[in-house]
């Protein structure tokens, strides 16, 4: 057969995955074939006959003529014996057997001159794959042949109907494909721009997808780890049962929350069942895979944590100075207090512990009021100095009752900025409670402000003899809850304070902080605050 | 039979002052410690009839107090009346170990305090009676 111009319809896939997407189409590849074969079946078929005697037809219906005159020859010496001869004359006989020879002759000519006439259509039909008017026209030529030919035409429709839709899907799916790659490269960089960690499986529990933030929490590499059972690939006993659970459960219930502590850190994950379109309509039977992100909520985590040790703290806080007031007042009632001096005491202790109760509520408002904007900030130029001295004028009694030597060193009224006045008193309050808090009986606390020309501003700063910060705590020193946990037992606290002054200071009055301590030795509180000009 | 001796034992001056002001009027002798260690060592020292801590103090907390107290058998009979902001965190398995008999939240009443005192040293002297 040849096969330099019509390949087997097999062939023809394996040129088009050869030639790479788009390379065979109707136009471009087919069409220049089918001109030149129509041209040689015209060709051929314009020199149908019979060999040796060129474009005669020779037909078995030729035969009947010598076979005619045979019988003739025969029947007339049948009837009209020659007379004298009892069989039949030589020359009579060799003259019908010519005659038989002719005619067999004839037949064999025109068996071979049909074959040929049918090897040409079939290397014709072989060599076409186009119908074509001149050819149909040459083949209806010959009329035994018409029912062979309109087969094959009907055939060779339904196959023409079939490349032509065949060439149609190749095209859809050659289309598919690219779009399915691009598609998949995205979807892969939209995995990869996620900041949590995705982990996909398929129903055999395989890793199928995942993104660097998964490969960076589990320490993998997804081009080593890709279609690896997940538990070779991840360590957590606890999520990967949670993920099992999910993959084990009704597809329509498979959806799981959890949360897991991976490494130090905390994470809210979801896992969501994972069903690939061509399996929906198996759904029971197929199983389904696992789609599972981790989100990272350590500082959520944290944030709740110092939350409930907030409450815990404020609650006592809270409850001491009521406590006071609460068993003063009991007592009074209960008339224990039998004399003048000890009512007066009582009723002092009532108004410190009902002070304190205030101030307790006042720190936690304002750091809430400035958190949500709705703090009423008065600022006007005023002489920091004397809302300074005013704290220390407050916090003398308490120093006292520690034996702290409480100093200061202050600015004539001169210096004067706009601020609010009541916002600087608690924020320079609450520096120096914290350093008599976390400064033993005995020690020193010195309050000192010191005019900075040059810049405009006036550095408030407040030192003591205290216990000290230790160093990898200091940069948490502002944050809300925070306490240094080796000073915890020293002092009550709610953690609020320092976040207050950082407020108050930073967000309120662009002011800055500064913080030097050393463990053992003590801690310097500044504030740097922009002055007006004199 | 000598006055019962109550150590009272408090970070805030302030509980401490009320807290022993009603027992000394209530006929109580009354010493006083400002956190857990010192408390620990008045226990030691002058073995009390009862002891009032608050729970959350500096340099040991009233648990850890009442735990020590228990492990020395010096101290171990000596009954604890615990004060606490925080009664909600004890639980069983935190008293197991301690003879803490009462748990009073803060805000507390002096009365209920004078009658808890009242209360557990009438039971308990029959009950060391009976022991000898």
């Amino acid at each position: 057969m040849s096969d330099s111009t019509l390949k087997p319809w097999s062939q023809v896939d394996d040129d088009v995955e050869e030639n790479g997407a788009g390379a065979i189409t109707p136009e471009s590849g087919l069409e220049p074939v089918r001109k030149t074969k129509t041209a040689r079946a015209n060709r051929s078929f314009s020199k149908v006959g019979t060999p040796w005697l060129g474009d005669l037809k020779v037909t078995p219906q030729w035969a009947f003529v010598p076979m005619g005159l045979a019988m003739i020859w025969l029947l007339w010496k049948v009837v009209f014996p020659s007379p004298g001869a009892e069989s039949l004359p030589l020359f009579h006989g060799l003259g019908i057997a010519g005659m038989i020879l002719i005619s067999a002759g004839v037949l064999i000519l025109a068996k071979i001159s049909r074959r040929t006439a049918i090897d040409k259509m079939l290397t014709i039909i072989r060599d076409s794959s186009e119908q074509n008017s001149d050819t149909q026209a040459a083949l209806v030529m010959e009329p035994e042949l018409q029912p062979v030919w309109q087969g094959i035409e009907d055939q060779t429709a339904d196959l023409k109907k079939r490349l032509s839709e065949l060439l149609e899907a190749h095209q859809q799916l050659t289309l598919e494909l690219t779009l399915a790659d691009s598609q998949k490269k995205l979807a892969a960089e939209i995995l990869n721009a996620i900041s949590d960690p995705v982990i996909v499986t398929n129903a055999f529990g395989q890793l199928i997808q995942t993104n660097s933030k998964a490969e960076e929490l589990f320490g993998f590499s997804s081009r080593e780890m890709l279609r690896k059972p997940v538990k070779e690939v991840i360590s957590h006993e606890r999520l990967l049962r949670t993920m099992q659970q999910a993959k084990d459960a009704d597809f329509r219930a498979a959806e799981r929350r959890a949360e897991h502590e991976i490494g130090e850190k905390f994470y809210s994950t979801v896992i969501v069942p994972l069903k690939v379109r061509h399996d929906e309509k198996s759904e029971d039977e197929s199983g389904h895979g696992v789609v599972a992100v981790l989100h990272d909520i350590t500082k959520e985590h944290e944030s709740s944590k110092k939350k409930s040790e907030f409450v815990a703290h404020v609650s006592h806080e809270l409850r001491t100075p009521l406590s006071s007031i609460r068993a003063y007042v009991e007592m009074l009632v209960d008339g224990e207090a039998t004399d003048e001096k000890t009512r007066g005491e009582f009723y002092d202790i009532i108004q410190s512990s009902a002070d304190r109760l205030g101030r307790l509520i006042d720190n936690m408002l304002n750091i809430s009021r400035i958190e949500a904007g709705t703090v009423r900030i008065n600022k006007e130029p005023i002489a920091v100095s004397m809302a300074v001295k005013e704290a220390v004028d407050m916090m003398r009694p308490q120093a006292e009752e520690k034996k702290i030597t409480l100093t200061e060193h202050l600015t004539p009224m001169v210096y004067r900025m706009m601020a609010d006045r009541d916002l600087i008193y608690q924020a320079v309050l609450n520096l120096i409670s914290n350093a008599i808090k976390y400064t033993p009986d005995g020690g020193k606390v010195n309050v000192r402000m010191t005019p900075h020309e040059e810049n405009h501003t006036m550095l408030i700063e407040v030192s003591d003899t205290g216990v000290g910060i230790p160093k990898e705590d200091l940069p948490k020193m502002f944050e809300k809850f925070f306490r240094v946990e080796a000073n915890k037992k020293l002092a009550k606290g709610t953690g609020l304070g320092l976040n207050l002054v950082k407020k108050i200071v930073e967000d309120i009055h662009d002011g800055q902080l500064t913080l030097t301590s050393e463990v053992g030795q003590g801690s310097t509180f500044g504030i740097a605050l922009t002055m007006m000009a004199k | 039979m000598s006055t019962p001796r109550i150590l009272v034992c408090d970070d805030e001056p302030h509980i401490v002052h009320v807290v022993s002001t009603k027992l000394r009027n209530g006929g109580f002798e009354v010493m006083t410690a400002a956190d857990g260690e010192e408390a620990l060592n008045a226990a030691m020292q002058y073995k009390p009839d009862l002891v009032i801590t608050d729970y959350q103090m500096p340099y040991l907390s009233g648990l850890e107090l009442c735990v020590k107290l228990r492990a020395d058998p010096e101290t171990q009979a000596i009954p604890v009346i615990m004060l606490t902001a925080r009664g909600f965190s004890l639980g069983e398995d935190d008293l197991k170990d301690t003879s803490i008999q009462k748990v009073l939240p803060k805000p507390f009443s002096p009365r209920e305090v004078l009658r808890s005192v009242q209360a557990i040293l009438e039971t308990k002297v029959p009950l060391e009676n009976a022991a000898r």
